[in-house]
């Protein structure tokens, strides 16, 4: 089961998680290259500084020849404490004793720009090692760089003799200088600054996720109210609806489909309980007919005749009982889809004239007009039990009500993609409001609900039912004193029985 | 006694009534609430038994329809429906007794007989004025302690002025809640069926109970 407060704690959680991270991993990297900028310059300046320092003499070679003046902002301060030069040809020519037996790394810089790397000191101390290339009387010294170019040299005179070959030799050579510091006042920075910002995200992370946590409980607590409402619905309260106050707009639509949802459950339950009490009336009150009188024929020794009325009564209740319990076990075996008859082709022109044959005989009992000259050949696939079972209802149903000296007339025509079965009678008491209840169980058009009618007022009702289980329809139209007209189309294809089940209304 | 049979299944409605008559009733007949509702206005209608579902005006409306009436018959509902939602629908409709079909005849009449009694505010089914004792479930009619037989007429005229005992009744009373051989009002019949039932009960007694009050009717009661 998939919940979505825990979903959305997760992704809320994780996304801030990730948002945090982002944010930490690039503030950390912002400061890291802004600390190594400053401290690669320090060392650039360290170095340019030391160039300016360097001395050269025939006897001593290179040196420095004081230590660095402090600079104004404090940050280079005195000579480097490691620092080596070297010719182009790696050579190492001036190599200060703090770098004991140990030499920095030779690195060759790439034009006039420095070469930075990192490397282990000689006290094995994590550092870094700048390069540059300089050009001895030239780049350092503005009078040596005169003096390359010219012969005469004040400076010159005061030297040396002796020294002379080695410093024409000396002058205008590159040479490389190497300054290197250790970066561990640079890594403990990085390393706090990194350690700050775990701490800090690690508790925003989880500040956020109960703040989220408390948002979405609270936010969610209109889907509990509704969820406690719905459990609350039940058998006995069917006119209860979801009433939750300050609903959120999400929420609306779907209490609205709910409260709409069991507005058609109660309706469903009314129309379900109605029918069981009406059965229990229909059922009951010839019951009750059948035993009150057989009690009251016990209740004293009577004549033959009164007995005999007495059985005639109960003979014809019986009757009636039967065919009323025959029709609902129709019904319920229509409800459950239980009629397993496959569908065939059938002439339902001769279905419906073999049908009216059986009821020649009432027919002419009440002066009725038949005309049955409409009855054109059609076919139908259908299973051939549920259509007698229509045919028989329609029929029975206009040769009942037709009034007396009436007419009843029966049309059946093969359309394009429906056979349509037209079953009318003069004499409707069924008016244009009462037509659309003809169809629910035990409504009877004559108002006599139980009088010994033989009419269970449940025939329309199989009807409807059969045509619906096959892909049909069923059409009534009635005025009092006209015409009665049942229509049924009868579809041509794809009435194969598997429709929705009709006894279930769609909720 | 009037009972007025409201049913609407004729087979049900007519072993009903005939029952009530062999018991000496007067039986109306009704086959829907219209009907019920027309007889319901002569005022003469001890109890109703009625049936609730029926097409037209239903027994619900017939119930709302008597509240305004003034001497209201006692109601006996007989009805399919047999939840208690049901009843008590029902009895708050304003029935004062129900019945759920299929019913004992036996007890239908019981049932009868009581609400009877409890439309005249009689509290026993043995009614006794003087030395005259009435088994009203029995329909026997006792005079110091010896039984006199009488004619399911006569009985039924005793059980009348017993039931009103003290109250002076009119012959058009007794007539209406009498079964009287469909003879007119206007003509002497319940006179002389009056006669008859005093013969038997003052006969062999000293003092008399049923009393003729000129010009107004009948009284049953010890002495004036």
């Amino acid at each position: 089961m998939r919940s979505i407060r825990i979903q959305l704690m997760l992704w809320c959680g994780v996304a801030i998680a990730l948002m945090l991270a982002v944010l930490g991993v690039s503030l950390y990297l912002t400061l890291q290259h802004s600390l190594e900028s400053h401290f690669n310059a320090s060392l650039a300046a360290r170095a340019t500084l030391l160039v300016d320092t360097l001395d050269w003499d025939p006897h001593r070679g290179f040196h420095v020849t004081s230590d660095f003046t402090p600079i104004p902002d404090g940050s280079v301060r005195g000579t480097p404490r490691y620092f080596q030069l070297w010719n182009l040809q790696g050579k190492s020519v001036l190599h200060p004793a703090t770098l004991g037996q140990r030499n920095l790394k030779f690195l060759t810089p790439p034009g006039d720009a420095g070469r930075f790397a990192s490397i282990t000191l000689p006290d094995n101390l994590a550092g870094r090692e700048l390069a540059i290339r300089f050009r001895e009387g030239n780049s350092d010294d503005q009078e040596e760089g005169h003096h390359d170019d010219g012969s005469d040299h004040p400076g010159d005179g005061r030297n040396n003799r002796g020294a002379d070959t080695a410093q024409s030799e000396h002058i205008g050579q590159d040479y490389i200088l190497a300054v290197a510091r250790p970066t561990d006042d640079l890594d403990n920075a990085l390393s706090s600054i990194a350690w700050s910002l775990t701490v800090y995200c690690s508790l925003a992370t989880l500040c956020s996720a109960a703040l989220i946590a408390w948002l979405l409980n609270r936010g969610l607590r209109p889907v509990n109210t509704i969820a406690q409402q719905i459990a609350g619905v039940g058998a006995a309260h069917l006119k209860d609806r979801i009433t939750a106050e300050n609903i959120p707009r999400e929420l609306i639509p779907i209490v609205d489909r709910l409260n709409k949802l069991l507005e058609r459950v109660e309706a469903a339950v009314l129309r379900e309980k109605a029918l069981t009490a009406d059965m229990a009336h229909e059922l009951r009150t010839p019951l009750a007919g059948l035993r009150t009188g057989a009690e009251l024929a016990l209740t004293r020794l009577r004549t033959s005749e009164e007995y005999q009325r007495t059985l005639r009564q109960s003979l014809d209740i019986s009757i009636q009982m039967q065919e009323m319990v025959e029709n609902l076990l129709t019904l319920a075996r229509l409800d459950a889809g239980a009629w397993a008859q496959a569908a065939e082709n059938c002439r339902l022109d001769q279905m419906t004239e073999q049908q009216l044959k059986g009821c020649t005989a009432r027919i002419n009992s009440r002066a009725v007009t038949l005309d049955s000259s409409g009855i054109s050949p059609a076919v139908v696939k259908v299973p051939p039990e549920l259509v007698l079972l229509v045919l028989r209802n329609v029929l029975d149903n206009a040769v009942s009500y037709v009034n007396h000296g009436g007419t009843i007339r029966v049309v059946l025509k093969s359309e394009s993609d429906a056979v349509i079965l037209t079953v009318a009678n003069t004499g409707s008491a069924i008016s244009v409001q009462q037509s659309q209840q003809i169809f629910e169980r035990f409504w009877r058009g004559d108002d006599s609900r139980t009088d010994q009618g033989r009419h269970s007022g449940l025939g329309l009702s199989i009807v409807q039912n059969v045509m619906r289980q096959i892909g049909g329809r069923v059409i009534v139209e009635s005025a009092v004193g006209q015409w009665f007209t049942i229509v049924l189309l009868f579809p041509k294809h794809g009435g194969d029985g598997s429709h929705d089940n009709p006894g279930h209304e769609r909720l | 006694m009037r009972v007025l049979v409201v049913e609407d299944f004729k087979t049900l409605r007519d072993s009903i009534a005939q029952a009530l008559r062999e018991q000496t009733y007067v039986v109306n007949e009704a086959g829907d609430g219209r009907l019920a509702l027309w007889h319901l206005q002569s005022g003469h209608i001890d109890v109703v038994i009625l049936d609730l579902m029926m097409p037209g005006v239903d027994g619900f409306q017939v119930l709302k329809a008597m509240e305004r009436m003034k001497a209201r018959p006692a109601v006996l509902v007989l009805t399919a429906r047999d939840t208690v939602d049901d009843r008590v629908k029902g009895l708050d409709a304003g029935a004062d007794d129900y019945l759920t079909k299929p019913f004992a005849l036996e007890e239908m009449l019981a049932r009868v007989r009581a609400l009877t009694r409890r439309r005249y505010k009689v509290a026993s089914s043995k009614l006794t004025i003087g030395t005259l004792a009435i088994d009203l479930n029995a329909r026997r009619a006792f005079r110091a302690g010896v039984e006199i037989e009488l004619s399911a007429r006569e009985y039924a005229i005793l059980e009348y002025l017993a039931m009103r005992q003290g109250e002076i009744v009119s012959r058009a009373e007794i007539w209406e809640h009498v079964h009287c051989d469909d003879a007119p009002p206007e003509s002497n019949v319940v006179d002389v069926f009056v006669s008859l039932l005093r013969k038997k009960i003052d006969a062999n007694s000293p003092d008399r109970l049923i009393h003729t009050r000129r010009g107004q009717g009948y009284m049953l009661g010890l002495g004036d």
